[in-house]
């Protein structure tokens, strides 16, 4: 077991230095890379068996392995994997791949120390590793500004909402311990239980991408298709909602934080999929996708509906990569991602792909009795206790319609509907057709997988008529808005949450531009000036003092 | 303790007459300049060791400003020699060496304390004029108008306070003097430690300045000053303490904001470092010492680097624009990112778990102090908007692609040997006894 936890927890940032520091060809650098995720995957998959245990390497530095810890150990992994090899033919003509696998390897090994970390400052230090890792994924292009603002929003708006995150450890040091295990009990923390409740929901909200925080996912998409794939669908995005999961106890016996994070969730859903409806880009479309599924998971925990949250958070990492990655063989054959200009693809050999991304958007529709459908109405049938039985219904309804409405209606545009140009050819090598192919049977495969993880428990097997109905009449209104430019009117209006992007955007305008101006015109002065400043200043402390001991 | 200061100071003056009589020899050509360098490296080498044994804030601050001096040195080495390399290498080993007697000499006597402060102040100064540049002396106008003009307050204050206590020594004048002696103490030391509204000395300083020079002076002799200066704050009681931090955080915040609009790479990260100086003063006001020297390590480990490639970046010929900075080869490139990260307070720097610590130690305090506590994590995160300057950097016009030199893996493995640190934080202060 020892051995198995040392390489999850080191091979791919062995590998990452490696890349660096390895000359060599490309290939050298490429196998290296995939030799650590195979590594890192093995090892994850060594771990899956087990109990309940806990391991200490040093002050501050411990892990511990229990069933949610492995489970996710296991997919950043194995999706980490899949997500490498589909690199090699994707970023095949790039020349900055010994920065890309460097990154790329040294996130899979973040994301597997977050969740493996038994130490709240060593979990801490990787979740902000993560991130970093997703602003400078994200910006890989940086010499295109959209890439490099998307970055940089990316970083800001998640570190704000790592406040959160600071906020628990500060509770963890005065609590005199930063043992996970004795901060996810309530009755450990006693009267400091209500902030650190509202402290996880606060970080996890940033992470998850959940409102107000949920604008920087659909700008994420500038990065390169796997990394939207392992990190904005699968992996780095569940940070949230694992440490939701692992601090259920603390946040579950807060009413506050269980309605923040309901209504979070409510609110970001909503607006996702009315977003997801307009776009044109079918990444951003996956990224509303991605939101809403999100909003599903945490909407879950705060229901108190754990064995669903978790269900559906394994069914949605396998559906969305394979989405990702079989939209990117289409994005890379394109190159680019308007469904206005590319669609029907399906009638261009990209066979593979239909199949692949179709079997995922049924999944993201949530249709019974796939795993991800059963999983959904589990969780908002919790629904019911919280806002009642008819506005539950309503609810579960709306969230059923429009998720389903805008992933298929993606998947008939880009594949099936129209004609794509003539000149339109896959170029599609064997490392990306391996990765889809290999994904869509982990999708198709779900419910065997499903016994074999660790997972808490299996969705109860009952459909829900209204749910139901309303899945499937999405999945058919889908096909009156076949047109792409179909309520382009909404599209602005929508895509930035009502004018909450808008907002942001002035603030962080308004700072770059104003304010900084302002401070540095306050450095300008004559000595002679500064002097008189600095007299004054003297004079004021020695008033303020006399004052205050008068 | 007195025997230590001897011997540093013995050996500081030691070195200085030995690096220029081996000028001297080099000048006529009996020896080369790798000999002068030799010299000083073995003095910084000395210095660390005694850091390591002696232990405290003292020895943290000593490695802290021995590390940062070497690099300076070991860069000057590859440079062209002449009359003003010989100055910075002496000027480097001296404000080193100041730099840690200073912090030594708070647990000794007033004057002494002065005469240290003093010496390093007049060091700052005349490293200022090395390259003999008309900024250089402007700078060093406004230094003497605010800092020396500061020096004499503080000794004011500290003559009122010994008068207080009818003692010289320091311990006795921080823990008895009277409210109003400190607050003068206090302001004068201000200047020094560049505190909001007395910092304005700073940027034009570490701007003019040798890049050589202005890398040792941000990484190893503002974590002196803002230590000391912390040190008198937080011995002045809670209500002084705590307007002296908020003044600390302010300046913070004004510096952040100034540096998003630089165009010359020297100038951002001159704002940058006086951010950072706040976050030192803040923490040491706060008496959060060891987190205050954590965070001076991690900062140096990241900000000397990146002055450092400034340089390089300028003698490539790519010049000072902050958009050419560090893009002449990868090696460069991995500097300036990781470098960038150690100035936002993230992982893998140094400087994450010392802004975490701080911001938590200070959260917890409750009141004005969680209030400030929260505005210095804003500053953390405000300062993406000019680090991601330092990373998305690329020039427009005309590219250098070099091979990586040694010393540039020189800063590479600075920044790498933060990130290596950075798990092993706690065995690092326990090591010092922190």
């Amino acid at each position: 077991m020892e051995l198995a936890l040392a390489v999850a927890v080191l091979a791919n940032f062995v590998g990452a230095a490696l890349v660096l520091a390895a000359g060599g060809p490309r290939r050298l650098a490429e196998g290296i890379a995939v030799a650590s995720a195979l590594a890192g995957t093995a090892a994850s998959i060594a771990l899956l068996g087990g109990g309940h245990e806990r391991v200490v390497v040093a002050p501050f530095v411990s892990f511990v392995l229990d069933p949610l810890s492995r489970l996710f150990a296991f997919l950043a992994n194995f999706i980490g994997l899949l997500t490498t090899i589909y690199s090699v033919d994707y970023m095949a003509g790039d020349e900055g791949y010994r920065r890309y696998y460097a990154l790329f390897l040294t996130f899979i090994g973040s994301m597997t120390n977050l969740v493996l970390a038994g130490d709240v400052i060593y979990l801490f230090m990787h979740w902000e590793l993560v991130g970093v890792c997703s602003a400078l994924l994200i910006s890989y292009w940086w010499e295109r500004a959209e890439a490099r603002r998307a970055g940089i929003k990316a970083l800001v708006m998640t570190r704000a909402s790592d406040v959160g995150l600071a906020v628990l450890v500060s509770v963890a040091l005065a609590k005199g311990t930063t043992d996970i295990r004795q901060l996810a009990d309530p009755a450990f923390l006693g009267p400091s239980m209500q902030i650190a409740a509202i402290a996880v929901v606060i970080a996890a909200m940033g992470k998850s991408a959940q409102f107000p925080f949920h604008t920087w996912l659909p700008d994420a998409m500038e990065g390169p298709t796997p990394v939207s794939a392992l990190l904005h669908a699968a992996t780095m995005v569940k940070a949230g909602v694992y440490l939701v999961a692992r601090f259920s106890d603390v946040v579950r016996a807060s009413w506050a934080a269980t309605t923040t994070m309901l209504a979070s969730s409510l609110i970001a859903a909503l607006l996702a999929s009315l977003a997801g409806t307009v776009a044109a880009d079918f990444k951003r479309v996956l990224a509303y996708s991605t939101v809403s599924s999100l909003s599903l998971m945490l909407l879950a925990l705060s229901l108190g509906e754990y064995v669903a949250a978790i269900a559906y958070l394994v069914s949605h990492a396998m559906f969305k990569s394979l989405l990702f990655l079989s939209a990117g063989d289409v994005e890379h054959s394109a190159h680019t991602r308007d469904m206005r200009t590319v669609h029907g693809v399906a009638k261009r050999g990209f066979f593979l792909e239909a199949t692949a991304f179709l079997v995922g958007a049924l999944n993201a529709a949530g249709l019974p009795p796939l795993l991800s459908g059963l999983a959904k109405e589990e969780a908002l049938a919790g629904l019911t206790i919280a806002v009642g039985p008819l506005a539950s219904t309503a609810i579960a309804a709306a969230i059923a319609f429009l998720t389903a409405l805008f992933v298929v209606r993606a998947a008939l545009i880009l594949f099936f509907v129209g004609y794509p140009r003539s000149e339109l050819e896959p170029h599609v090598g064997n490392a990306m057709k391996f990765s889809v192919a290999a994904l869509l049977a982990a999708t198709i495969s779900l419910p065997l997988m499903a016994v074999l993880l660790p997972l808490p428990g299996l969705p109860q097997a009952s459909v829900d008529p209204p749910l139901l109905a309303a899945t499937v009449a999405g999945c058919l209104a889908s096909l009156l808005l076949l047109d792409p430019e179909a309520l382009k009117g909404a599209r602005t209006a929508l895509e930035t949450s009502l004018g909450l992007d808008v907002a942001y955007t002035f603030i962080g305008r308004a700072f770059a531009e104003k304010a900084s101006a302002l401070a540095s015109s306050l450095h300008r002065g004559k000595p002679s000036t500064l002097l008189f400043y600095f007299l004054a200043f003297l004079l004021a402390m020695i008033l303020a003092v006399v004052i205050a001991t008068w | 303790m007195v025997s230590v200061e001897l011997e540093l100071t013995a050996a500081a003056v030691a070195n200085a007459t030995v690096m220029a009589v081996l000028g001297h020899l080099a000048r006529r050509g009996l020896t080369s300049h790798w000999a002068i360098q030799a010299a000083g490296i073995a003095f910084l080498a000395f210095q660390a060791a005694v850091s390591f044994l002696m232990g405290g804030m003292p020895g943290f601050i000593g490695l802290v400003a021995s590390i940062s001096a070497a690099a300076s040195l070991a860069f000057i080495s590859t440079m062209w020699w002449g009359t003003w390399a010989l100055v910075a290498s002496i000027s480097a080993t001296l404000l080193s060496s100041l730099s840690q007697l200073v912090v030594l000499s708070v647990g000794s006597s007033v004057p002494k304390f002065l005469i240290y402060w003093e010496a390093l102040s007049l060091t700052l100064m005349a490293s200022m004029g090395v390259a003999k540049r008309p900024e250089e002396s402007e700078a060093a106008l406004k230094y003497v108008l605010v800092c020396f003009t500061g020096s004499l307050i503080a000794a004011a204050g500290f003559v009122i306070g010994m008068n207080d206590v009818g003692s010289t020594s320091m311990e006795a004048v921080l823990s008895g003097a009277s409210l109003g002696a400190k607050a003068i103490i206090l302001a004068g030391l201000s200047a020094e430690a560049a505190v909001f509204p007395l910092y304005f000395w700073a940027a034009d300083a570490y701007t003019a300045m040798t890049p050589v020079l202005s890398a040792l002076a941000m990484g190893g002799v503002a974590p002196a000053t803002a230590y000391v200066a912390g040190l008198v704050a937080h011995s002045a009681g809670p209500a002084l303490g705590g307007l002296a931090s908020a003044l600390a955080i302010a300046g913070s915040l004004l510096s952040t904001l100034a540096a998003f609009v630089q165009n010359d790479v020297r100038r951002l990260l001159a704002y940058s470092s006086i951010a950072h100086e706040g976050y030192m003063f803040f923490a040491f006001a706060s008496g959060l010492a060891p987190y205050g020297a954590l965070h001076a390590l991690g900062h140096a480990l990241s900000k000397v680097p990146l002055v450092l490639l400034a340089l390089a970046t300028a003698e490539d010929g790519l010049g000072w624009r902050v958009e050419a900075f560090g893009t002449g080869n990868a090696m460069a490139r991995y500097v300036a990112i990781v470098g960038a990260l150690g100035l936002m307070g993230l992982p893998p720097s140094l400087t994450f778990p010392s802004e975490l610590l701080i911001f938590t130690a200070t959260f917890s305090a409750g009141g004005a102090t969680r209030a400030l506590s929260l505005a210095f994590i804003a500053c953390a995160i405000l300062s993406a908007g000019y680090a991601f300057r330092l990373i998305f950097a690329r020039p427009t016009r005309g590219r250098v692609t070099s091979r990586p030199s040694p010393r540039i893996a020189l800063l590479a493995a600075l920044v790498t040997s933060s990130a290596v640190l950075t798990p092993a934080w706690s065995q690092l202060l326990a090591s010092f006894g922190l």
